[in-house]
């Protein structure tokens, strides 16, 4: 397995014993979700009209939440400057943490938006197409996010910085993951931009490694 | 060979011909923002449909034209701090970013302006519009993430991560928001589009735009020596070339 295989194994250890890391961005975008129909009469047929753009901003605020646990421990014990350090290419080692993430939270996410749609009135069909937009999404989210992450990490406001940074990037999978939904919700095919979503995301997750570890280099220069 | 150009970028020798370079592009600018105005405001005819409002066209397309360009120039910058590590080329990041976002301002602000007697109002969720205003949010998150270091070096370097990201988004932006838009508007706004504008309104817009361009240079020279002023204030060149 050697050390390209225990950087993943670690990443996962990670992921399962610091649980509340995953469930508390969960719980937050339950909340979200929950929240909306509170401020319009529930009746109202405008609940499923934005229903998928509601589930899509709960999900990217969710990430954006989320993203502090990347680096945030790694940065306070050290880990990250000898991972800076070691023979390991960097780009692979946050490889690990972007999959990690992805698999642990981007499945979370997924399984809960469909059942959030659902209960905004989103039709079966509408409600599937939001779990192949989240999962598919959600790589490109994170990608994005570890690059930002890397570039505030050790910074003292890095929460809101992250959040200014990465929001107007998000607006391509933004526009492509919901729009996918409302196009099927409203009988329209939604093969075009699901592909989008998914091709977006590929982008990012190719591109953010290095990048994230050109961003982790300078910090620790 | 490359030597001449390290040479010239290094910031004492900058310091030096950035202000001659600095004074020819402000001559210049001044000089066709004055034609390109007058020729704007008084020599063009007035519009068949618009009347004179559509004169603000002047200012509204060279600042619009401008906010991208001046993002472009500053994720090439970028790119050359992070690859070469130029310190110059980390402080024209730097200094473009706010000059970018009072471009992009300035194009949404007249186009507002415009848009309320023409449209009837100051905004719509035009594709347009909208990827003019992430623009403006891109160009906050550089000056922000910049601002956020304590060491000014490694601020610069993060901002110029974020511009390179950010041109790799900006034309992703703009097809997603077109795209956007036509899916949930089946009849786009009806809007002022002249395909082939006339000669005699169209030069005014060139000379403009040419003029906010070295407009921009003047202002990025002059930003970029205060920076190496700040920066290098412990030199001793700098003693000698104020002194």
């Amino acid at each position: 397995m050697g050390i390209w295989g225990a950087v993943w194994t670690r990443e996962w250890q990670l992921l399962f014993r610091q649980r509340q890391d995953l469930l508390q961005p969960l719980t937050y975008f339950t909340m979200v979700v929950m929240i909306v129909p509170l401020g319009v009469d529930p009746a109202d047929a405008v609940l499923t009209l934005v229903a998928p753009a509601i589930v899509w901003i709960a999900v990217v605020l969710a990430v954006v939440l989320s993203l502090d646990r990347l680096f945030r421990d790694d940065a306070r014990d050290g880990t990250l400057a000898v991972l800076l350090t070691a023979p390991t290419p960097l780009w692979w080692v946050l490889l690990a943490k972007l999959g990690a993430h992805w698999l642990g939270l981007g499945s979370l996410l997924a399984i809960a938006a469909p059942i959030a749609g659902a209960a905004y009135g989103l039709s079966l069909a509408a409600a599937g197409v939001l779990f192949v937009t989240v999962i598919a999404g959600t790589l490109g989210l994170m990608a994005l996010g570890l690059v930002a992450g890397a570039l505030t990490v050790g910074l003292r406001n890095g929460g809101v910085l992250v959040a200014i940074i990465l929001l107007p990037l998000y607006v391509p999978l933004l526009v492509f993951g919901a729009g996918a939904v409302a196009a099927v919700q409203s009988g329209f095919p939604g093969a075009g931009p699901v592909y989008f979503t998914a091709a977006l995301s590929m982008l990012y997750a190719t591109l953010a490694p290095p990048l994230a570890a050109v961003a982790l280099r300078l910090s620790y220069d | 060979m490359w030597t001449w150009f390290h040479r010239l970028a290094s910031p004492p020798t900058f310091y030096r011909w950035g202000g001659t370079l600095q004074v020819i592009f402000g001559v210049a600018a001044a000089v066709l923002i004055v034609v390109g105005t007058y020729g704007g405001l008084v020599l063009a005819p007035a519009d068949y449909q618009q009347g004179d409002a559509f004169r603000i066209i002047y200012v509204h397309v060279p600042s619009a034209w401008l906010s991208l360009l001046v993002y472009t120039t500053m994720a090439v910058a970028g790119g050359v701090a992070l690859i070469w590590r130029m310190k110059l080329a980390e402080l024209f990041v730097v200094a473009a970013a706010p000059i970018g976002a009072a471009f992009t301002a300035l194009a949404l602000v007249t186009g507002m302006l415009w848009g309320e007697p023409m449209w009837g109002t100051y905004w719509v969720w035009d594709a347009r519009l909208t990827s003019e205003l992430v623009l403006l949010f891109l160009y906050l998150g550089v000056i922000a993430l910049n601002g956020a270091f304590e060491d000014p070096r490694r601020g610069a370097r993060a901002a110029a991560v974020l511009a390179l990201i950010g041109v790799v988004n900006v034309p992703i932006i703009h097809y997603s928001v077109e795209w956007w838009n036509s899916l949930h508007q089946g009849a786009t706004v009806t809007k002022f589009d002249s395909p082939s504008i006339s000669m005699d309104m169209l030069w005014p817009l060139l000379v403009n735009a040419l003029g906010f361009t070295f407009y921009y240079c003047a202002m990025q020279c002059m930003r970029m020596r205060a920076l190496v002023l700040s920066r290098e204030r412990d030199a001793r060149w700098i003693r000698e070339a104020v002194a």
